[in-house]
C-alpha cells in the first residue's frame, strides 16, 4: 500500500547540523559559500539514505476490509500489508522556506556583508542572538522565500532540485520507490523542537512554518509574489506532493467577485508548474477571539496542513502556528 | 526622461480597487485632513519613500504576466494621488507604454486643480470618486479644505466619458443620515457613466495606526456607534 506520510527529512536540522560540522572541521583553504551548500546538500543526503535504511522492511497491520476493495489483493490472494499494485512511500521534506531563508542569511551576513563570521553565528544560534540584536536584525532583513527574490528563490531553486533526486534508485522491500515531496504532516511543529535558532531570526521554539508556505511572520509582498516564488523550482520530482498553503483575509470573499479574483491566483499557481494549493480564509483578530473566547466560535473550520478542523478544538501549538501564519 | 515622485507603498492582490485583482500604487501626501483618515501614514507630503516613474512602473509589471491574465490593472491611490498629478500621469504613461493589456484606475477625493483632474482621468479606464458631503460645509468642517474644486471636478466627471464609482465614506452622525446621504446621490445620479454609488463603513481600525504615528486620534464623533451604511438609492 501506499503511505504518503511515512517519514520526513528536517531540512532546518540538516542545515543546522550541517554548519556545526563545518565550523568544527580544521580547513586549509578560506571557506566558500558554496561549501555551505556541499556540506547542506550533502547532510539532506545522508538523512535521506538513513530513512530508506529504516524502511527497507515495513510491517504492518494486516488490513482485511481494505484489502477487499484495493486493486490486485484477491486476485493475489495477498492482504494489502503484504504489499500491492501500489507501494510507494512518501519522505517529507520539512521547513523548506525557513532553510532557505537560512541559507539566504549565511550567504549575505557571513560571506557578502561579512557582519559575523560562520563560528560566531553557530554560537548565536544557540544563544538566541545574545548580545547581537543588530546580527538578528540583519538576519530578519535577509531575503526571504515568498517576496519573488532572485536571491532566496535561486536557494529554493537548487534545494528542491537536489531534494527531487534524494532517492532515485531507491527501492522498498515491495519494490515501491520513495518519493519526496514539500508537504510536512505534523512534523512541522515536531522538527521545531528539534532545533535551536536558525540564521533567518527565527528563535528557538518558534514554528517552522507548514508544508511549502512562507516562514513564518516575514514580510511578504503579497500573494502573488508568494506564488511567483514558490513555483520558481521545478516541482516535476518532488512527486509526493504538498501544498503552498496561504491565507487570504476573510474580506476577500465578502464581495460579490472576490472568489473569481481568488480563482485567478489558483490558476496562476497551476499555469507556472504549481501542483497542489490549499487557501485558508483567515481573520486574524477572528482567531485570537477565538482563543479567548472558544464558545463563541465552535464553527470555525480552519485548515490544519492536509486537513481541516475546528479551530477550538486544536492544541495550542497549533492555534498559534496558524495565528502566526502570514495573512494576505 | 524619469519623473521623481513619493509614495508610501505598492501593495499587490489589492481586490476592494477595480475590475479584477490590483496593484495600488498608494501615493504620499494628502491636502485633506478627514478627522477618520484610516491612512494617516499618507498624509504627510514629505514622507514616504522617494521613487522614479520608472521604478513604479517596473515594480508594478513585476505582476504584468497575472495582471493581464486576471483581466485586472494599476489603481492609484494615496494619500490624495491628483495631489502629485504630473507623477501619476507620468506612471500611467510609463506603464501603458510596455503595451500590456491593463486597466488603469485611481480612488480620488477630487480635491485638485481642474487641469490636474482631467489630465489624469482622461488617462483613466475607471474612477472610484470620493464624495464625502454634499455641500461646502461638511467637507470645511471635517476634512479642513473648501471643497469648490472638488465639485467642479465631479461636474466634469459627469460629463465625461470615464466609468465612475461613486464611494461614501460613512461616518456615525457625520454624514451617514438619510438627508445627507440622499443629496449625495443627487449630486451624482442621472450620469451616464456612473456604475454604482457604495456606502462604505469608515475603518475602525484606522486608530491603532494613530498610535504607531505617536499621534492623538481624536475624530470627534462617537466610534461607539455603527454607521448607517443603507442604500438610499
Amino acid at each position: 500500500m501506499d503511505i504518503n506520510n511515512i517519514d520526513a527529512v528536517s531540512f532546518v536540522g540538516a542545515l543546522d547540523r550541517a554548519l556545526r560540522v563545518l565550523t568544527q572541521r580544521r580547513r586549509g583553504a578560506e571557506l566558500l559559500f558554496d561549501d555551505v551548500k556541499r556540506e547542506f546538500f550533502g547532510e539532506v543526503q545522508r538523512r535521506a539514505d538513513a530513512l530508506v535504511e529504516k524502511y527497507a522492511h515495513v510491517e504492518i497491520l494486516p488490513g482485511p476490509f481494505v484489502s477487499v476493495i484495493s486493486t490486485d489483493c484477491i486476485k493475489k490472494a495477498r492482504d494489502i500489508s503484504k504489499g500491492a499494485k501500489y507501494n510507494n512511500f512518501g519522505i517529507h521534506g520539512t521547513g523548506i522556506a525557513v532553510a532557505v531563508d537560512s541559507l539566504a542569511s549565511v550567504r549575505e551576513l557571513v560571506f557578502e556583508k561579512r557582519l559575523v563570521t560562520l563560528e560566531e553565528l553557530v554560537k548565536l544560534l544557540d544563544t538566541d542572538f545574545a548580545g547581537r540584536p543588530d546580527v538578528l536584525a540583519a538576519a530578519k532583513a535577509a531575503p526571504k522565500m515568498g517576496n519573488a527574490d532572485a536571491r532566496a528563490d535561486d536557494l529554493a531553486k537548487e534545494l528542491v532540485a537536489f531534494w527531487g533526486h534524494a532517492f532515485d534508485g531507491k527501492r522498498n522491500d515491495r519494490g515501491g520507490i520513495f518519493r519526496p515531496g514539500t508537504g510536512s504532516a505534523m512534523y512541522y511543529i515536531w522538527h521545531a523542537r528539534d532545533v535551536p535558532a536558525s540564521a533567518d531570526g527565527r528563535l528557538k521554539g518558534e514554528p517552522l512554518s507548514a508544508n511549502y508556505a512562507p516562514s513564518l511572520d516575514v514580510p511578504v509582498k503579497g500573494p502573488v509574489s508568494v506564488v511567483r516564488s514558490f513555483t520558481e523550482p521545478d516541482l516535476g520530482p518532488v512527486c509526493n506532493g504538498g501544498p503552498l498553503t496561504i491565507e487570504i483575509h476573510d474580506s476577500a470573499f465578502a464581495m460579490p467577485d472576490g472568489v473569481g479574483k481568488v480563482a485567478n491566483l489558483v490558476k496562476f499557481f497551476i499555469e507556472r508548474g504549481g501542483h497542489q494549493m490549499q487557501i485558508n480564509t483567515i481573520n486574524r483578530d477572528t482567531l485570537l477571539d477565538a482563543q479567548a473566547h472558544p464558545e463563541r466560535h465552535r464553527h470555525l473550520i480552519v485548515r490544519v496542513w492536509g486537513w481541516s478542523g475546528y479551530f477550538i478544538e486544536l492544541d495550542k501549538c497549533f492555534q498559534d502556528q496558524i495565528i502566526k501564519r502570514v495573512e494576505l | 526622461m524619469w519623473m521623481l515622485g513619493r509614495i508610501f507603498e505598492i501593495r499587490e492582490f489589492t481586490l476592494h480597487d477595480g475590475p479584477g485583482p490590483r496593484t495600488t500604487v498608494f501615493l504620499q501626501g494628502c491636502p485633506l485632513r478627514c478627522t477618520w483618515c484610516h491612512n494617516p501614514e499618507g498624509q504627510e507630503f514629505g514622507a514616504g519613500r522617494e521613487m522614479t516613474d520608472a521604478e513604479v512602473a517596473d515594480e508594478v509589471l513585476k505582476n504584468a504576466d497575472f495582471l493581464v491574465m486576471s483581466k485586472g490593472g494599476v489603481t492609484l491611490s494615496g494619500g490624495e494621488p491628483l495631489a502629485q498629478a504630473d507623477f501619476a500621469a507620468a506612471i500611467i504613461d510609463r506603464i501603458r507604454a510596455s503595451e500590456r493589456r491593463l486597466t488603469y484606475a485611481i480612488e480620488t477625493s477630487g480635491f485638485a486643480s481642474a487641469e490636474d483632474y482631467r489630465t489624469v482621468v482622461s488617462r483613466l479606464d475607471f474612477v472610484y470618486q470620493d464624495v464625502k458631503f454634499p455641500d461646502l460645509d461638511g467637507y470645511r468642517r471635517w476634512t479642513g479644505v473648501d471643497a469648490t474644486p472638488i465639485f467642479e471636478n465631479i461636474k466634469w466627471l459627469r460629463k465625461s466619458m470615464v466609468p465612475f464609482v461613486a464611494r461614501v465614506p460613512c461616518i456615525p452622525g457625520v454624514n451617514d443620515s438619510r438627508e445627507t446621504k440622499s443629496a449625495i446621490v443627487q449630486l451624482v445620479d442621472g450620469a451616464s457613466n456612473l456604475r454604482g454609488i457604495e456606502f462604505l463603513p469608515y475603518n475602525r481600525l484606522a486608530g491603532a495606526k494613530y498610535a504607531k504615528l505617536g499621534r492623538p486620534y481624536s475624530p470627534g464623533f462617537d466610534e461607539s456607534r455603527d454607521p448607517d451604511v443603507s442604500s438610499v438609492v
